[in-house]
């Protein structure tokens, strides 16, 4: 039976779990040469991004992408990191600014498969929708 | 009777004679002339009663012929006549429901119609709704361009996330 991504990702962390970066480097490797072995390297991607998930679960890290028109000032992205911490009862947010000029100003906070959209366009969209109504 | 022989003359001898001789012709005549006679007579009564009767029967079924034409023109004439009340009926109620069906059909085009109609106006009204909603949605769009400085964008995340 082969083993799937979200199998290696559980087992990867639960080796790597409160251990120290020497030997967790050790562990990735040996992780990697099991992979090769068993002919499923092409998994590591998968595998990566189920591992953070699980890893940001376990540790109560929220990862938000926010969309913004412009490059987010330290004041505002710290605000916004505190208004999705108080939100999910995070201990963490790691926030992504991606720049979207398209969203015409305000912004669109992700996260998982949650949105919250405060953007211009999402506004225009609401108030095209009530005007067609 | 001596003396009736001897008032008018008569001889007994002649006279058997003669009645000999009578009955000889009397016989000769039946066989050949009588008998002929009577049979060719016959026949023809025969054929002239024949021939009556046959006019008679003729004449009784002439006239019951002619009383069976006047039942059979009758009756033709009952059902002629019943012929034409019943096409006039059906003509009568193909009339009403010719009537009654263009009626309907009438009244389903206009049912129609209006629904076509107000389809139109839903659509018409929809697309100018549609129209409208874009132009206002545009200008807001030109007009916050314009307007939303970084400092509004600023004020404007932070009331959101407020």
């Amino acid at each position: 039976m082969r083993i799937t991504s979200a199998q290696y990702a559980k087992s990867l962390y639960a080796v790597t779990f409160e251990k120290s970066h020497e030997k967790i480097d050790i562990l990735v490797a040996n992780f990697v040469k099991v992979l090769a072995k068993n002919g499923q390297l092409k998994l590591k991607t998968e595998i990566l991004r189920k591992f953070e998930v699980i890893f940001n679960l376990k540790n109560e890290i929220v990862v938000a992408e926010i969309y913004s028109r412009e490059k987010l000032g330290d004041d505002l992205a710290e605000k916004l990191k505190n208004y999705i911490k108080a939100k999910y009862l995070a201990k963490e947010v790691v926030v992504k600014n991606i720049i979207d000029e398209k969203i015409k100003g305000g912004v669109i906070v992700k996260v998982g498969d949650e949105i919250f959209d405060a953007s211009v366009q999402g506004q225009l969209k609401k108030l095209k929708n009530i005007l067609n109504n | 009777m001596d003396e009736l022989i001897k008032t008018f003359h008569i001889e007994v001898n002649l006279l058997v004679a003669q009645i000999v001789n009578f009955t000889i012709v009397l016989l000769v005549l039946y066989k050949f002339a009588y008998k002929p006679v009577l049979k060719t007579l016959n026949s023809r009564t025969d054929k002239i009663e024949k021939g009556l009767s046959d006019a008679d029967t003729a004449g009784k079924k002439l006239e019951e012929i002619m009383k069976k034409e006047k039942e059979v023109l009758a009756n033709a004439k009952k059902e002629a006549q019943e012929i034409i009340k019943t096409a006039e009926k059906q003509a009568k109620a193909n009339a009403t429901s010719i009537v009654l069906e263009a009626r309907n059909q009438n009244e389903k085009l206009i049912v129609s119609a209006k629904k076509q109609i107000e389809q139109e106006k839903d659509k018409m009204l929809s697309e100018v709704k549609g129209e409208i909603a874009n132009l206002v949605v545009l200008a807001t769009e030109k007009i916050i361009g314009e307007k939303l400085d970084k400092e509004k964008d600023k004020e404007l995340i932070e009331k959101a996330i407020k």
